[in-house]
């Protein structure tokens, strides 16, 4: 080794030990932040709660917040800052004045064990704009924005009753600590004292909490803080720590230390409320711990109003499907005790990991303002708890006691006319489910995992200019749900500010998704506007006509508008070489519908997908707004790849994958270890088309050892196949056959690691889908083939030779069995007689054309010993691919690692159009498809009559096939046979599945073949679209690297605890180590970060 | 004269440079400890001593009698006894402190002598007591392999001699055996994963994303079978290319590899030809990790990976953002691995390597933090959290758990040391360092 080599192996080895990574420099102000509590700390008059008085002394203290909140208060502008009773201003009565109050945020971090104090002005919400939350230094001696030291892994922050005191739950002494507030901001050393807890008996309990609440602060300002000797503030009233391994949730009297109350769980995982004589393991001592129940998170809500005075609390288990509610009596000690039971598979682990608890609710209403008193939907109160499946789950814990389901299929739901059934529709109860829905839960898009939820009020403001429905515009409860990419969803829990119930007339005014309770918000608005174009009137005036010409509506700034819908009419691809341009209108396509508006008076065919369609169409074909990602390609191609990863993107595995090929007595094998069969969705009598290796990147696509050979007389472009190198040339004449042939075979069996495999025929492109009936049939059908690709008009088409090659009606096993039992097959002497990359196999005597050509043959196992790259296609249908929503399949793993198709997946669950499908049901809901009489689904896709539009071109009478220049096509209505097929998001017909042919003596697109269920597609033909302005969940315009906790705070703001650090590659930019952000529900654009 | 006076020169030079005695890499002490790894029986720790000093002319491979070690531990922590040498360590007094001589005394001929700078260790069981090292050494570059046949390692057939260094047969160095045609390894080898079952091993390559397959067959001699390049794309920002992680799923015959250059973690399987030519990689499916920190510019910059026992979970080391991220790996209704995310701790900026320790509840993670001179324990019940962070040493890098669930051992890169955790659930001193093996080196 020389010298330039050793340094360069001695700097790559400190590089591979430690960091190769190039960071700026960092802000350390936060460290591994888990929760904030909040504070107040002014001027306070001391009136013990009694009326004010001009003697009365003037102090500076910590104070419950509401001595805050009533200074934030909503006012106009130019008037005086309310203050709360007994804290007026009586100078002109010869008191003194009394100073302002501060709000502080006490930022617990986790990782150096501190709190960090933030400070922020008591002023209305909607005077923060960013930049008014201000970290503090607490010691200004030492360099940096210093915080307090309080204890070891703290877990969660709370403030007692007074306002006075904080409290921290610390999981590395399993202890408490308490924070004299007026000494954390008034002087320059804060005072934290160690709170032991101990059980009834006086024994010290030392178990690891995990979440701890509070009960509220008092609502009375005037009382100084209670200190002991040494003038440090002393808490005050209860509080409730959960202990997981202890299998409890204590109740705790901060005064004391000591547990009083609590919840205790048993090995079933049933709570009972039990004293103060507990007992727990000694964590912190190291004491091994008993296996149970596990509480990890609590809330608790009051709600102060007499009429529904109430105060309950919720618990959370890690490993219980059970949310444990917790009645509480006037002093915040348990009552009564109940659970509710979420639906989860009982063969899966399954438990909660944060809960929040909302105020009671007046559900329903849509008028602006919040109304809980006397909303149409009654009152309600809801858990949400994210649960181990990664979704948040809600329960109504006042009334119904039960889980409410948030992903029923909205299909089932327009018909409700009660507000009341729609704010819990009880899991068991409910309407079938979305596809796709991972339980009744509300599930996030993508892989984001939810991490934490807290549900907030969000007030109407004063002189909100925004819009009716602007999705921005919050007023009602919303649930915050932060994920673990970084994105902060919203959910509406009760919009006040939107139509609670479907309207038929106007069926896209008010998609079910936006209208419903726990769902995911929306964050386009305008989802019932309709296609429109705007024209100056004779008058001058403008007025708004319907269109037939928009497509895609999007504002100045290129954000997507309104309704989902296909942003052009679909793409038919693939036609080149196999259809004549002239002809590509007989292939199958997707239902047009006839628009005539103002801007197209002499009509224009659409889409069904357009934005154009009608109202009631659009809201056929994409029923469920929810169901739709945000922006997609669809890709619906004849006999397509079932899988669509690409260098971007995995959904559903790489469309070429790569295994090993064996061939025995039993046929052709792949196998593959990994599995991936099933997975992908895998049916008999599929195909599979082998890649090999492309020969224009060298070798690059096989082992090492191994060289892309290509046959010398292939006549396949970059098709070669991986062999080893001084193998090649020897097996080039053994593996002829195969190395020429296009290499496709037909799946036989299907199990998770393999697929078994037969050599492919050749089939006539236009054999009739319900099989041929005899050889002449077949004739007749191959030259009928040939003229497709013609672009002549049958009756001037001279240059097309009838098919010279025997196609003839045989039984074929590797094949769908079709009604016949017979297909139109291509037969041989030699090789000469069979199409490019077909190859003649079991010929007999020359002149007999007993041989088929094959398009795949069975190799020599030599032949095939280097790994197979190749693709999985449908066969005979057109395989439904979102290039984001994937292609979607019931196949699951069965007896002996079967594929086999789910009897009891979702009828939605569906990603394949036949060309032949069941009829249709008549009397199913056209919506649903389910029949109410029968109580089944009708088939799906399914075979029905739909009226189609048709581009009809115009010949001058007379001639033959001379197209009219002045008038060259119009639209004609055809009741024209379609394939129904629904999926999760979208409802599309397809049309002309197969085509009767034109009149030998007729015109192109006549329809006068007479021909029967004759397909005119061919493999890869595809008919493609964009789908956009499907659902786009509103999110808080943050950037947390890893939010970990929403907290609600003051004045309905709420906090997103960022824990992550956020490392920076720009140098404009500093990396920090964790950040706290203020959101503001009126304004989300209105942010402070705190960092 | 001249002649004579130049001999002189030439033999005084010879006298100032050292002997190769003098450069002979101790036997019974760490230097610049990388790469360990246990025997799946728990008997042996291996550890790699990278020389990254260049002191002594070659790396090394010790070998700890982990009973030996557990011993003077479990002795020091319930009864405070230690052998003579060892000392309590005056800041954290939980934790004793023995020069590395009172473990590898007994095993100093049992170690190997291999290149400079390995970086990781894995081990394949051959059966019967026998075991299979194989060890990326980046200075060369080349791929080490040394068999331990239960009380020594060997990788020299030339010499009975303990503690020899390998042999080129041993120094897996270029592909294919035709010297005319050979191609040498990618640079850089970086993660190692050995498949017992397969007999097999898969080596990321830290500066190329190359992927390079050894096959390792029970009964025969490790060769490089296959490398794969251009696995994965290049970071947008730096143009750099890089495969780190490496792991394999016991649960499964599937190997999952990650990059420090892109947010995706590729799958691998291995097909072996009926003709019985060399095997060949097979690439499969693959998943990225946008869905954590996505809004911060993705996942990217992974590096170690471990899976729990049973296979159900993947736990991935990510430096952006800092995180521990664990994926569901369980077989779908398909019985295909479901590779979906089902959490993330926020851990410690540029952390390394994650070893599993423990079941079921008793389930731990293990992080080594380099940067911070600290592992995190992270536990993955419910949302992954940080439980517990364990001041270790200077430079942790490579976090080996014992298959008992009672030890974690780490080493110390910047201080030549090999820190013992105790990992006993109940254990009054569970997660705390109650032996360092070696003296620290000074700053």
């Amino acid at each position: 080794m020389n010298r330039i080599s050793l340094l360069s192996a001695a700097l790559a080895v400190l590089a591979a030990c430690g960091d190769t990574t190039t960071t700026a420099t960092s802000q350390l102000n936060l460290d591994r932040p888990v929760d904030v509590a909040f504070a107040c700390y002014g001027g306070m008059r001391v009136t013990g709660g009694g009326e004010a008085d001009p003697g009365q002394t003037i102090v500076v203290t910590a104070m419950p917040t509401t001595g805050c909140e009533i200074r934030s208060a909503p006012r106009p502008s130019n008037t005086p800052t309310p203050v709360p009773e007994g804290q007026e201003d009586l100078t002109k009565s010869g008191g003194a004045p009394v100073p302002n109050a501060f709000w502080y945020g006490l930022v617990l971090q986790s990782g150096p064990g501190t709190v960090a104090l933030a400070r922020f002005e008591t002023k209305p919400a909607t005077s923060f704009v960013g930049n008014d939350v201000q970290v503090l230094d607490v010691d200004p001696l030492t360099p940096g924005n210093n915080s307090i030291s309080i204890g070891e892994e703290p877990v969660a922050i709370v403030t007692d009753p007074t306002g006075c005191t904080a409290i921290t739950a610390n999981a590395g002494s399993c202890d408490l600590s308490v924070l004299d507030i007026n000494s954390a901001v008034g002087t320059p050393r804060a005072v934290v004292n160690r709170l032991e807890v101990t059980n009834a008996a006086g024994t010290s309990i030392f178990a690891k909490p995990a979440a701890m609440v509070a009960q509220p602060q008092s609502s009375t300002i005037g009382n100084v803080c209670t200190v002991d000797d040494n003038n440090i503030a002393k808490p005050s009233g209860l509080i409730y720590v959960a202990y997981p391994n202890c299998h409890l949730v204590a109740g705790i009297d901060t005064t004391t230390g000591k547990i009083v109350t609590g919840i205790q769980f048993d090995a079933a995982g049933v709570a009972t409320i039990v004293d103060g004589n507990v007992t727990c393991a000694d964590e912190c001592g190291g004491e091994p711990v008993t296996a149970g129940t596990r509480p990890v998170t609590l809330d608790l809500e009051l709600d102060p109003r007499a009429a529904v005075a109430s105060r309950r609390m919720v618990i959370g288990a890690a490993n219980s499907p059970a949310i444990t509610i917790v009645e509480l009596d006037p002093e915040y000690k348990p009552a009564s005790v109940s659970q509710i039971t979420l639906e989860h598979d009982p063969a899966r682990p399954f438990g909660v990991n944060k809960v929040s608890l909302s105020p009671t609710i007046g559900m329903g209403g849509s008028r602006g303002v919040v109304n809980d008193d006397g909303a149409p939907g009654g009152q309600s109160q809801f858990v949400y708890a994210i649960a181990s499946d990664h979704t948040v789950r809600v329960a109504d814990v006042l009334t119904l006691n039960q889980e409410c389901d948030t992903q029923v299929d909205p299909r089932f739901l327009i018909g409700v006319r009660s507000v009341r059934d729609l704010a819990c529709i009880p899991v068991g109860t409910a309407p079938p489910r979305r596809q796709g829905a991972r339980g009744p839960g509300i599930k996030l898009p993508g892989d984001a995992v939810p991490t934490s939820v807290d549900i907030f009020k969000s007030i109407e403001i004063a002189n909100d200019a925004r819009l009716a429905a602007d999705p921005n515009k919050l007023i009602g409860y919303f649930a915050m749900i932060t994920a673990s990419n970084g994105f902060t969803f919203v959910a509406n829990v009760d919009d006040d500010d939107f139509d609670d119930l479907f309207k038929t007339a106007s069926p896209l005014e008010v998609p079910m998704p936006k209208a419903l309770p726990h769902q995911l918000r929306d964050g386009i608005g305008g989802r019932g506007t309709l296609a429109t174009f705007s024209e100056t009137g004779s008058d001058g005036r403008v007025v708004t006509k319907p269109s037939c010409l928009v497509q895609n509506p999007v504002a100045d700034n290129g954000a997507v508008l309104f309704g989902p819908r296909a942003t052009t009419a679909p793409a038919r691809l693939g036609t080149a070489g196999n259809i004549a341009d002239t002809k590509v209108t007989e292939l199958p396509s997707f239902r047009q519908l006839q628009c005539v508006a103002d801007d197209a008076k002499d009509g224009r065919a659409i889409s069904e997908l357009s934005f154009s369609a009608p109202e009631l169409e659009r809201f056929r074909v994409f029923p469920d707004l929810a169901a739709l990602v945000s922006d997609e390609v669809w890709s619906v191609t004849y006999e397509g790849a079932l899988s669509v990863d690409t260098s971007k993107t995995s959904v559903d595995g790489p469309p070429i994958r790569e295994s090993q090929m064996l061939v025995d007595a039993a046929g052709v094998h792949l196998l593959d270890k990994s599995q991936p069969y099933c997975d992908a969705g895998v049916e008999p009598f599929d195909v599979v088309q082998m890649r090999g290796c492309d020969p224009t990147v060298g070798n690059s696509q096989c082992p090492t050892g191994y060289e892309c050979f290509v046959h010398p007389e292939s006549q396949i472009g970059g098709l070669g196949t991986c062999m080893l190198k001084d193998e090649a040339d020897r097996l080039a004449v053994a593996c002829k056959d195969f190395l020429t042939s296009i290499r496709r075979f037909t799946v036989q069996r299907s199990t998770t690691n393999e697929l078994t495999l037969a050599p492919r025929r050749h089939e006539l492109r236009t054999s009739p889908i319900d099989g041929c009936v005899d050889d002449n049939q077949c004739k007749q059908l191959a030259d009928y083939a040939r003229t497709l690709v013609s672009a002549e008009h049958p009756a001037l088409d001279s240059t097309t030779m009838p098919e010279s090659r025997l196609f003839q009606c045989v039984a074929d096993s590797t094949r769908p069995p079709v009604a016949t039992g017979k297909r139109c097959e291509l037969r041989c002497d030699t090789t000469s007689d069979c199409l490019v990359g077909t190859v003649c196999q079991g010929a007999g005597a020359a002149g007999t054309k007993t041989g088929f050509c094959m398009e795949g043959v069975a190799p020599p196992q030599a032949c095939v010993n280097g790994p197979q790259r190749y693709e999985v296609r449908s066969s005979y249908a057109f395989t439904v691919v979102g290039s984001r929503t994937g292609y979607q399949h019931s196949v699951v793993k069965g007896a002996n690692n079967a594929c086999v198709k789910n009897p009891t997946a979702h009828h939605l669950q569906v990603g394949r159009i036949p060309l032949k499908a069941p009829a249709c049901d008549p009397d199913a809901d056209p919506l649903t498809g389910f029949n109410n009489t029968t109580l089944t689904f009708e088939p799906n896709p399914c075979s029905t009559t739909v009226m189609n539009t048709d581009v009809q071109p115009n010949y001058v009478a007379g001639t033959t096939c001379v197209l009219d220049t002045n008038n060259p096509s119009s639209l004609v209505q055809r009741a024209a046979p379609g394939i129904r097929f629904r999926n999760r998001g979208m409802t599309l017909t397809m049309v002309d599945p197969t085509y009767p042919g034109d009149s030998k003596t007729g015109c192109i697109l006549d329809r006068g073949g007479g021909l029967v269920g004759v397909p005119t597609v061919f493999p890869s033909y595809q008919l493609q679209f964009r789908q956009n302005a499907g659902f786009t969940p509103l999110v808080v315009p943050i950037s947390p690297a890893f939010p970990v906790k929403v907290v609600r705070g003051p004045t309905n703001s709420m906090w997103v605890i960022d824990q992550g650090d956020f490392i920076s590659t720009s140098l404009g930019v500093p990396s920090t180590r964790g950040k706290v952000f203020r959101v503001e529900p009126h304004a989300l654009n209105a942010v402070n970060v705190v960092q | 004269m001249r002649t004579a006076f130049v001999l002189a020169c030439v033999s005084g030079l010879a006298g100032c440079t050292a002997s190769a005695e003098e450069v002979r890499p101790p036997t019974d002490k760490l230097f610049f400890p990388t790469g360990a790894a246990i025997a799946p029986n728990d008997s042996v720790l291996f550890v790699a001593n990278a020389n990254s000093e260049l002191r002594f002319d070659s790396g090394s491979v010790s070998v700890f009698d982990v009973a030996l070690v557990d011993q003077v531990a479990n002795d020091w922590a319930t009864t405070k006894a230690a052998p003579g040498g060892c000392v309590q360590d005056r800041d954290r007094t939980e934790t004793l402190i023995c020069p590395s001589s009172v473990f590898l005394s007994s095993t100093r001929d049992a170690g190997a002598r291999i290149g400079n700078f390995a970086t990781d260790i894995s081990v394949q069981d051959l059966g019967g007591g026998n075991l299979r090292l194989i060890i990326p050494t980046r200075g060369d570059p080349s791929i080490a392999w040394v068999d331990w046949n239960g009380t020594s390692l060997t990788c020299n057939t030339a010499t009975a001699e303990g503690f020899a260094i390998c042999d080129d047969d041993h120094r897996l160095s270029f592909i294919g055996e035709d010297t005319a045609t050979q191609v040498a390894l990618p640079e850089e080898p970086f993660g190692v994963y050995a498949d017992t079952k397969g007999e097999f091993a898969i080596v990321s390559h830290l500066t190329t994303g190359a992927v390079t397959l050894i096959d390792s067959p029970k009964q025969g001699s490790a060769t490089i079978a296959d490398v794969v390049v251009g696995v994965f794309f290049p970071d947008p920002v730096n143009g750099l290319r890089g495969a780190t992680g490496v792991a394999g799923n016991a649960a499964s015959d599937i190997v999952y590899v990650g990059s420090r250059s892109e947010d995706r973690i590729q799958t691998f399987t291995v097909g072996r030809p009926v003709n019985g030519a060399r095997p060949y990689l097979l690439q499969g499916n693959y998943f990225f990790l946008d869905s954590i920190g996505g809004t911060t510019g993705g996942g990217n910059d992974s590096r170690g990976m471990a899976f729990s026992k049973d296979g159900s979970r993947l736990y991935l080391v990510n430096r952006r953002p800092p995180t521990l991220q664990v994926y569901d790996t369980s077989p779908n209704e398909q019985g295909f691995p479901r590779n979906e995310p089902i959490g993330a701790a926020d851990i410690c900026r540029n952390a390394s390597t994650v070893a599993v320790s423990g079941t079921g509840e008793d389930e731990r993670i293990y992080v080594s933090c380099f940067q911070d001179g600290t592992i995190y324990v992270v536990d993955p019940r419910g949302i992954p959290s940080t439980e517990d962070i364990i001041t270790i040493g200077r430079g942790p890098y490579q976090v080996v758990a014992a298959n008992s669930g009672k030890k974690v051992y780490v080493t110390n890169f910047l201080e030549d040391t090999l820190a013992v955790i105790d990992t006993e659930p109940g254990s009054p001193t569970r997660n705390r360092v109650v032996l360092r093996i070696g003296i620290p080196r000074p700053l």
